[in-house]
């Protein structure tokens, strides 16, 4: 396994599929509960392309890596998405070298156009976007080191997935629902949430800022 | 597999295929798809003069991007990939991603959807069409222009100025089963059609008493003809297409009909193609396309071209 940033991401996906459970549960109220599958196989992938890796890569270069084994590993909508857009993401930091603030909020807004110029959709119509946009205001604007980056992307995620929750979804399966989704939260928004959780638990003490 | 010889099999699925000479040196590859049921679309398109490489998916269903990815990967000779396939939403998800993850790769892509179907959007919004039958012309143009060696932009930019100029408008007797659904994909009452109807069965734009095949060619070519604009002298490619059960001589006769009412116009048919082109598995109904040709595009469709499924 390469540098700390590799063990730390590898770790936090482990974390993350341990959510699988809960997800698939979510996602089968609303939708076709292939959310939870989607997450352990994409992250089964990823990990085995990680445990390749000898040293920490480029920003580009990893997300690039872990973007195709994500949208490889599912033929689902939610993982050519995602997978598409860390493959943007990998695209708009070909030049950066390290993994500063800015670069990984310029990743994170590539993550959001792609996905709303493929996904057809803008934040607020209850999907992944609502808590991809809300998490991007504190990295670009919160004092503090990584822990606290990470735990106000957390709050920030959670606070308005919970808003749009009462909302009814207009995409996907969950929109043939009608008003029967209101009251439910997004299952792809709550898996980003779960990720970031899992980001956050896995945070290594020993790094002071990132 | 029943054409060993001219195609071969690149993924583990036996979903992507390409010509078994593939790469070809010097050469753009195209790379088209979509749902299985559509025969001899996409799959009959590959071969020499047309398409280099196709991904099929379960029937009426997108295929994934990894096996777009496949394809491409196999049919890419350094010149890059064209994809090019029927505008629909499942697609054009996956085949954007099998673009990303070949740049990824290092292997350039660009895309062309065929928006042919006039009933599906309005003029001013034409890029929004669906993709059907009128697909043909479109492959001819660029598999032409790939084997003549031209780069990768001028390939796109000839097979847009030719989907730009196709213009096909359809009609359902009698609807498609899907095997997974069990039920037919629309209903009609005896002795109903609907016009403009999709090659999937989705909704045409105007359900009416069934009338003779000569009358449906008007309906449908006076409804083309006023989507384009074809003067007297205009010369054109024509395509009657059955959708999968109805009857050669119908799309005989449909075709002395266009032909009439082109010529009463001053308009030159220059090129005829008669028969099963695109098909919605056992759909009745047929579909009419006209391409308005330029005259690189005559130059284009005259260029020889076979498949295992088609001379053309």
């Amino acid at each position: 396994m390469a540098g700390w940033t590799v063990s730390w991401l590898d770790a936090s996906l482990a974390r993350w599929a341990d959510g699988a459970e809960e997800l698939r549960l979510l996602d089968a109220a609303v939708g076709d509960g292939d959310l939870g599958i989607t997450v352990s196989r994409g992250v089964a992938a990823i990990r085995e392309k990680l445990s390749r890796l000898e040293a920490d890569p480029e920003p580009a270069a990893l997300s690039r890596t872990v973007g195709a084994a994500f949208a490889k590993a599912n033929p689902s909508t939610m993982a050519a998405l995602i997978g598409g857009g860390l493959l943007a993401a990998s695209r708009s930091v070909s030049s950066a070298s390290s993994y500063d603030r800015a670069t990984l909020a310029r990743m994170l807004t590539a993550v959001i156009d792609s996905i709303k110029t493929r996904g057809h959709s803008t934040p607020g119509e209850k999907t992944v976007l609502d808590g991809l946009v809300a998490s991007l205001v504190p990295l670009e604007s919160c004092d503090g080191d990584g822990r606290a980056v990470l735990s106000a992307m957390v709050e920030a995620a959670d606070t308005s997935i919970a808003a749009a929750a009462s909302k009814q979804a207009v995409h996907g399966r969950a929109s043939w629902l009608g008003e029967r989704s209101a009251g439910h939260r997004d299952p792809g928004a709550v898996a980003y949430l779960l990720l970031l959780q899992a980001m956050l638990d896995m945070w290594p003490d020993h790094v002071a800022d990132a | 597999m029943a054409h060993g010889d001219r195609l071969r099999v690149v993924d583990e699925d036996g979903r992507a295929l390409v010509r078994a000479d593939s790469p070809l040196a010097g050469q753009v590859g195209i790379v088209t798809g979509g749902g299985s049921g559509h025969l001899p679309l996409f799959l009959g398109y590959v071969g020499a003069g047309l398409c280099s490489g196709v991904a099929i998916g379960n029937v009426f269903s997108s295929p994934s991007a990894e096996t777009i990815l496949a394809a491409t990967k196999a049919v890419a000779s350094g010149q890059g990939v064209l994809y090019l396939y029927g505008n629909y939403g499942g697609d054009v998800l996956n085949f954007d991603l099998a673009g990303d993850l070949a740049d990824a790769e290092g292997i350039a892509t660009a895309t062309v959807l065929v928006t042919d179907d006039v009933a599906s959007a309005p003029k001013d919004r034409r890029r929004s069409r669906r993709g059907i039958a009128g697909m043909l012309f479109a492959f001819k143009c660029a598999g032409a222009a790939a084997a003549r060696g031209y780069p990768l932009a001028r390939v796109k930019a000839l097979t847009e100025a030719t989907v730009d100029a196709t213009y096909t408008m359809g009609v359902g007797l009698a609807p498609t089963i899907l095997p997974e659904a069990g039920t037919p994909t629309f209903s009609l009452e005896d002795g109903e059609m609907e016009i403009g109807i999709g090659i999937h069965g989705e909704p045409g734009s105007h359900r009416g008493a069934l009338l003779p095949a000569d009358q449906i060619a008007e309906r449908l070519t006076e409804s083309i003809l006023a989507d384009a604009d074809l003067k007297r002298g205009a010369r054109v490619a024509v395509l009657i297409n059955g959708l999968g059960s109805t009857p050669l001589e119908e799309l005989y006769i449909m075709y002395r009909q266009v032909h009439k009412i082109l010529s009463d116009r001053g308009i030159t048919v220059r090129n005829n193609y008669i028969g099963e082109y695109a098909t919605s598995l056992e759909m009745a109904g047929a579909s009419v396309s006209v391409l308005h040709l330029t005259d690189e595009m005559s130059d284009l469709i005259d260029a020889p071209a076979s498949t295992p499924f088609l001379r053309l």
